[in-house]
């Protein structure tokens, strides 16, 4: 129990007075001593506040020779075990850590590469994931392509489709259509294309209904050439889609497109 | 050049080289020699994780999807 009244038996200094083996002189005179009184400030007034401080150069002494440390000597205390947490191989005192330093730096960096690998696969499921967003939805793919059936379309004929939102003019052309276009020398045209770059079978003609002037959707059968002709400035296009007369600079755009049977047309 | 240098130090210095010490040496020393390692290892990874999961999932669910009972409904 630690009672105010048994507290200064813990703060009593001991001090050991060892003699010097010296005799003090006899004194000559024995001066009176003057007393001094020192009177603490007391108040709180601003000149005893003043005088509580200390004054002038307030230094603290610190270094090799002047100890600031308290040391206990608690010699009964264990220097802790660590082993639970160290790794088998530098436990032992006898072997050299050299030895396992490569398997213990392999075990480290394998560790970090599994983390590497494990990030790796999850950027590349990320990535896939937001680019394949970007791809074609099924509905889109669907409305991509179109297939006509060609034997509804009687000779001499041009049938509109609407393809991608465009039109698409498929043109079954007769005999005498096709031997004038084949004709047609490429040298004389504004945009050079023979006959054969433009259809796969003499017979059909697949163009996209757009001129290439301004965007309108020409009239089939009209114009000069006996193919297309745009109403809104004047554009002759022959039955191969090519431009003739007219403001239009290129020939009639060809989609992409197969035969897979003699009676089917796919385009797209 | 310098991936042979652990090998020309070997060298100079004969010791037994272990596994341990091969792959160290091989792979993880360098971190280019590591990352490729890395991003080689996420195909096979990628492969096996997928295939795993996607077992997994067909066990769990085994009866509840489309392509158990397609055979059943048609």
């Amino acid at each position: 129990m630690l009672k105010p009244a048994n507290v200064p038996n813990y703060f009593r200094a001991v001090s050991q007075v060892v003699s010097n083996q010296l005799t003090a002189g006899n004194q000559a005179a024995i001066l009176p001593s003057k007393s001094i009184v020192y009177v603490p400030y007391t108040g709180t007034s601003a000149l005893a506040l003043s005088r509580a401080l200390p004054s002038g150069n307030v230094s603290v002494t610190t270094g090799p020779a002047v100890s600031t440390q308290v040391r206990w000597a608690h010699t009964d205390i264990t220097v802790p075990d660590f082993s639970a947490y160290r790794k088998d191989s530098v436990k032992s005192p006898n072997v050299r850590s050299s030895d396992s330093e490569d398997s213990r730096k392999n075990f480290t960096y394998l560790i970090a590469s599994a983390f590497g690998v494990g990030s790796a696969y999850s950027a590349k499921a990320v990535v896939s994931q937001f680019v394949s967003s970007m791809s074609a939805s099924a509905d889109v793919l669907a409305l991509a392509k179109i297939e006509i059936k060609l034997a509804d379309i009687p000779e001499g004929k041009s049938v509109t489709f609407k393809w991608r939102g465009k039109p698409l003019f498929v043109r079954h052309r007769t005999q005498e259509e096709i031997q004038i276009e084949q004709s047609v020398p490429a040298s004389s045209l504004r945009d050079p294309q023979h006959d054969n770059e433009r259809v796969q079978r003499p017979e059909w003609l697949v163009v996209l209904g757009v001129c290439t002037h301004l965007g309108c959707v020409p009239i089939a059968n009209a114009g000069d050439f006996g193919g297309y002709y745009c109403p809104c400035h004047g554009s002759h296009y022959d039955a191969s889609g090519r431009i003739r007369k007219g403001p239009a600079p290129l020939n009639l755009e060809v989609p992409e497109h197969i035969f897979p049977s003699d009676d089917l047309l796919i385009v797209g | 050049m310098n991936l042979l240098t652990g090998l020309q130090f070997s060298k100079q210095f004969p010791k037994k080289m272990g596994f341990q010490q091969t792959v160290y040496n091989l792979v993880f020393k360098r971190t280019s020699t590591m990352a490729l390692a890395c991003v080689a290892s996420v195909f096979f990874f990628e492969r096996t994780f997928d295939l795993g999961s996607e077992y997994f999932f067909d066990k769990i669910n085994e009866g509840k999807l489309w392509k158990h009972i397609k055979d059943k409904s048609q």
